[in-house]
């Protein structure tokens, strides 16, 4: 094939693509002011808080601490701090039940998930004076499963309404990570965070008329993958021997969902005439811009006992989806502004190589409004009219976690951390009162040589 | 994938260019001087200047991590097994960036770190080659020159009071055997 050929073939191709992309956003019109808000609101890359053994078991108040691979997360200044090569190792098990109850019906439905959660290596130059590490890392910031199951009978619509969503999925991040000391008290940092992940879902939206026998259900099987990136700068500040201070500044990250769907339409009429509709299938290109955030922390030791704390704000409204800030038409802006703190504590045995840590988190939400239910008004094949019930959300729970967790040192260069947290969010609708009970359990080793 | 912002890029120039070049503090590779020291108070070894309680300084003391943990946080991997206590009499040896430093016994490290705690723990480091550091500037180094010079002279006297008695001894022993034969 001759290049002019291959230059048709794209632009055809190219065309053929936009069209069916056109053709489903006026399908889903209706929706479509919302898919962005439901998209960033299930698959969490707003939540990525709390990672790293030692780190989450002090509620992840680390700026200021940031002595291990974690400075790779939480601040990157604190590489400087590491005197030894290391290699990092993680691995966590997580739950999240979610209870949904809408309009007097209750649901429970557990979702669990495992697997590795950080990698890192870490290699301090050596140096005459000062310090000179690098970082890197791989590390499981979130996951995207996600699993609901919502049914009502809806009197306008004279029929029961019932949606379900199965989606898996996971983010990751690549860092790569440098400390330097610029003075004999002040650390400065960066990290290049690739962002990466993918997730897949499906979800059903489906009718069932109370007297009529007329059914349908409409069906969207979607698989995307992300790519992403990000600049964090650090700062650390050794103020004294037992206290320090600590700065991290993330800048915008850019986030690009790529993937591919296909979506179903079947039912069947009262007189027992059935339709399928061919199976739709469209890409998805969607890009999401998540607002700089400010990190400060501090941290005092006093003899055997490190006390840390760590606030962070970020101004989630200015994040963007494709080129637009976030935005339901009626309930307005979906996001707030977010304060998020945690304090930590930490006892080191003075008789045996082992430490004692508690830290406590709070983690607002990003956003303001939820979905309750979506629906499909007039079924008919040729008018797909998918409407979704948005509405503000009051907080009934505040999303708190409390972290517990120990760590000890073997042949003086294995370290172990062992890391409970537990938590739970709880916010509600004028219909739907939606409850997460979540705990995550993880194992961290690090070998240093 | 959306397209890098071009600020973004400029950031991250600016950024790794300002901490790869900067080299203000941080120093990887100390300076070589080719001179012999022509005094006594002139800098031997690059740990003269760099002693490990100095370059700890800067960090959480090391009471603040008992010793069980002292290894793991605190002693960097290229100090080796350094005891930065200065009290261990048993050789050791070091690998110090690209550089081989023996320390045998009787040596002594002359430690601005200690010197300064008051307890002038002072050892040499026997050199291995012509290198000598260069020197600190400002009056806290003088008053550490003065110091260091004071314990070294200590030193000094009493080794060559021992290579004395020992040369004496050697004498004999030579003569002895002069003697036998």
């Amino acid at each position: 094939m001759n290049k002019g050929k291959i230059v048709i073939f794209t632009v055809i191709m190219l065309f053929a693509a936009i069209s069916v992309r056109s053709q489903i956003i006026e399908t889903i019109s209706a929706r479509s002011q919302i898919i962005g808000s439901l998209q960033a609101d299930r698959l969490g890359f707003l939540n990525t808080y709390q990672s790293g053994g030692r780190a989450a078991s002090l509620g992840g108040a680390y700026t200021a601490v940031s002595n291990d691979a974690f400075a790779l997360i939480y601040n990157p200044a604190g590489l400087t701090q590491i005197k030894k090569k290391e290699l990092s190792f993680g691995i966590h098990y997580s739950t999240e039940d979610l209870s949904t109850n809408y309009d007097g019906h209750n649901f429970l439905l557990p979702n669990s998930s495992a697997g590795i959660s950080h990698l890192t290596t870490v290699y301090p130059f050596p140096t005459y004076r000062g310090s000179l590490v690098l970082g890197f890392g791989v590390f499981k910031v979130a996951d995207s499963d996600l699993e609901y199951f919502k049914s009502s009978y809806r009197a306008d619509l004279n029929g029961t309404v019932t949606n379900t969503l199965n989606q898996t999925g996971n983010i990751y991040q690549y860092r790569f990570g440098a400390g330097v000391d610029i003075s004999p008290r002040i650390a400065a940092g960066a990290n290049l965070v690739v962002w990466d992940g993918s997730s897949g879902f499906v979800e059903d939206i489906s009718f069932e008329h109370t007297t009529l026998d007329s059914f349908y259900v409409f069906s969207d099987d979607v698989s995307v993958n992300l790519d992403g990136l990000s600049m964090e700068i650090g700062l650390l500040f050794r103020l004294s021997k037992a206290l320090r201070a600590g700065l991290k500044i993330s800048t915008p990250a850019w986030l690009s969902y790529d993937g591919n769907a296909v979506e179903y339409y079947d039912g069947s009429y009262s007189d027992g005439a059935g339709w399928t509709t061919d199976p739709y299938y469209y890409y998805i290109e969607d890009e999401y811009t998540l607002p700089m955030k400010l990190r400060g922390g501090v941290s005092y030791r006093f003899r055997n006992l490190l006390l840390c704390a760590d606030a962070e704000y970020c101004d989630y409204t200015q994040t963007e989806y494709n080129g637009k800030k976030l935005y339901v038409n009626r309930a307005g802006a979906v996001l707030e502004k977010t304060l998020d703190f945690s304090f930590g504590a930490e006892f080191t045995l003075p008789f045996y190589p082992a430490k004692l840590r508690a830290g406590y988190s709070y983690h607002p939400s990003r956003f303001i409004g939820m979905e309750e239910l979506a629906y499909i008004e007039e079924p008919t094949p040729e008018t797909i009219n998918i409407k979704s019930n948005w509405s503000l959300f009051d907080v009934i729970k505040k999303r708190q976690l409390y972290s517990f967790g120990v760590g000890g040192l073997i042949d003086k260069v294995l370290k172990l951390d062992l890391t409970v947290s537990v938590g739970s969010f709880e916010r509600e609708t004028e219909y739907l009162t939606e409850t997460v009970e979540f705990t995550k359990t993880s194992l961290s080793t690090s070998y240093r040589f | 994938m959306k397209k890098i912002n071009p600020y973004f890029l400029s950031l991250l120039s600016a950024l790794a260019l300002i901490l790869f070049t900067s080299g203000c503090y941080t120093i990887l590779n100390h300076p070589r001087v080719e001179t012999e020291p022509q005094n006594d108070y002139e800098y031997y070894s690059c740990s003269d200047c760099h002693g490990q309680n100095a370059y700890f300084g800067h960090y959480y003391p090391p009471l603040a991590y008992p010793g069980m943990w002292h290894d793991y946080y605190i002693q960097p991997w290229w100090y080796g097994e350094i005891d930065n206590t200065g009290e261990q009499d048993i050789p050791v040896r070091s690998i110090i960036g690209d550089r081989e430093i023996r320390i045998q016994d009787n040596d002594f490290i002359t430690n601005p770190g200690n010197i300064r705690g008051g307890s002038p723990t002072a050892r040499e480091v026997r050199k291995t080659d012509t290198e000598k550091s260069n020197t600190n500037s400002g009056s806290t180094k003088d008053n550490r020159t003065k110091r260091i010079k004071r314990s070294e002279r200590k030193a000094r006297e009493s080794s060559k009071t021992r290579d004395n008695n020992d040369s004496r001894d050697n004498n004999k022993d030579r003569s002895g055997d002069d003697n036998r034969r």
